[in-house]
């Protein structure tokens, strides 16, 4: 279990190294917004690590309820977190790239907005988790909790689809409108970041289950 | 009983602040920016605030000392906007902007944001 970790840690670690070379030195330079558009790799590739992480919780949330088994629960916590980390990452480098391309840090179109709802209700989720004290009891809660605010993700993703918007579409049905090399710039960041994601889920998940354990033996000696 | 309150309270705080933004947003109409022709055909929007696209049109740029005048147009009709403030590095005639301000019947739009829309395809050099 150990190896693999360290394996995971290791390729992930060579993954973004790579993906940094393919972002700054690979890609060419936009036309029109220049080196400033060299955000899109970071934005797009952990703009998708969020959705990724809520469909583990969700998914994670009906195995629990059907299984009823902790370490379910775990996984979806854990991936919670994360996805919530990460998204917000994504709020920032976002809002950095507004700021320059649209001339505003913040404006309440409907990806921007649906997205934030997105980010305000996985911090309810873990809000949620902290005020209810009996493990059974809060997993329980939680499970259902992460299954409805799923909804939340396919209408942020389609929200640039079904509405007007600010926001650019750049991955369409019809194909990516990116040069080439473009494209596998953005294939390697997108591989770098999901692996990013499995490597500190896995983390997460080993130090959740040591906490775990520990609060167990502590109950157990009447602490 | 007192952690039933607290997950109460959460869950209320979490779904107001959902309910202000769904209706911020969408809120009366499912639409962020009207087109300049739907702008001109809604009477009902004189002296309230409006989002309206369209691109720049040639030649209408103006530097006055009350600050810059232009015209949106999108293809059919064309409108005039008035703006103070700082104009995003991409604005230039025939991009694509947005602007917010108010609807003034016989001015035009009296924007207080200027926002540009960038293209989704990037080119190389």
């Amino acid at each position: 279990m150990e190896r693999k970790a360290q394996i995971l840690s290791g390729v992930t670690f060579i993954a973004m190294l790579l993906a940094i070379y393919m972002v700054f030195i690979y890609a060419p330079i936009e036309r029109k917004m220049g080196i400033l558009q060299k955000i899109f790799y970071f934005h797009v590739s952990t703009a998708w690590i969020p959705y990724l992480a809520f469909l583990v919780v969700f998914l994670c949330s009906i195995v629990f309820l059907w299984r009823r088994d902790k370490r379910w629960d775990t996984i979806a916590f854990c991936s919670a977190e994360i996805g919530l980390v990460i998204d917000t990452l994504v709020l920032i480098t976002g809002s950095i790239w507004a700021k320059p391309a649209w001339g505003v840090w913040w404006t309440w179109e409907p990806r921007l907005t649906t997205s934030l709802i997105m980010w305000l209700l996985y911090a309810g989720y873990l809000l949620l988790r902290r005020s209810v004290e009996e493990a059974m009891r809060r997993a329980r809660f939680a499970a259902v909790y992460g299954i409805a605010a799923f909804i939340s993700v396919p209408i942020s993703f389609m929200s640039i689809r079904w509405w007007r918007t600010i926001h650019p579409v750049v991955i369409k049905p019809t194909g990516i409108e990116l040069e080439p090399p473009m494209i596998t710039a953005l294939i390697v960041c997108l591989v770098a970041f999901t692996l990013f994601y499995f490597c500190l889920l896995q983390q997460r998940y080993r130090l959740k289950k040591i906490k775990d354990e520990i609060e167990d033996i502590k109950s157990e000696l009447g602490g | 009983m007192e952690r039933r309150t607290r997950i109460l309270i959460t869950v209320v705080i979490v779904l107001i602040l959902l309910g202000y933004l769904v209706y911020s947003t969408v809120g009366g109409s499912f639409l962020y920016y009207r087109t300049v022709s739907e702008v001109k055909m809604d009477e009902s929007l004189h002296g309230k605030p409006v989002r309206v696209i369209g691109k720049v049109v040639k030649d209408s740029f103006e530097e006055k000392e009350s600050g810059y005048r232009f015209k949106i147009s999108d293809g059919k009709e064309e409108i005039l906007v008035l703006y103070k403030g700082i104009l995003p590095s991409t604005f230039k005639e025939d991009a694509e902007v947005i602007a917010e301000g108010i609807y003034e019947r016989g001015v035009g739009i009296r924007a207080k944001n200027l926002l540009a829309r960038c293209p989704s395809k990037y080119i190389t050099k």
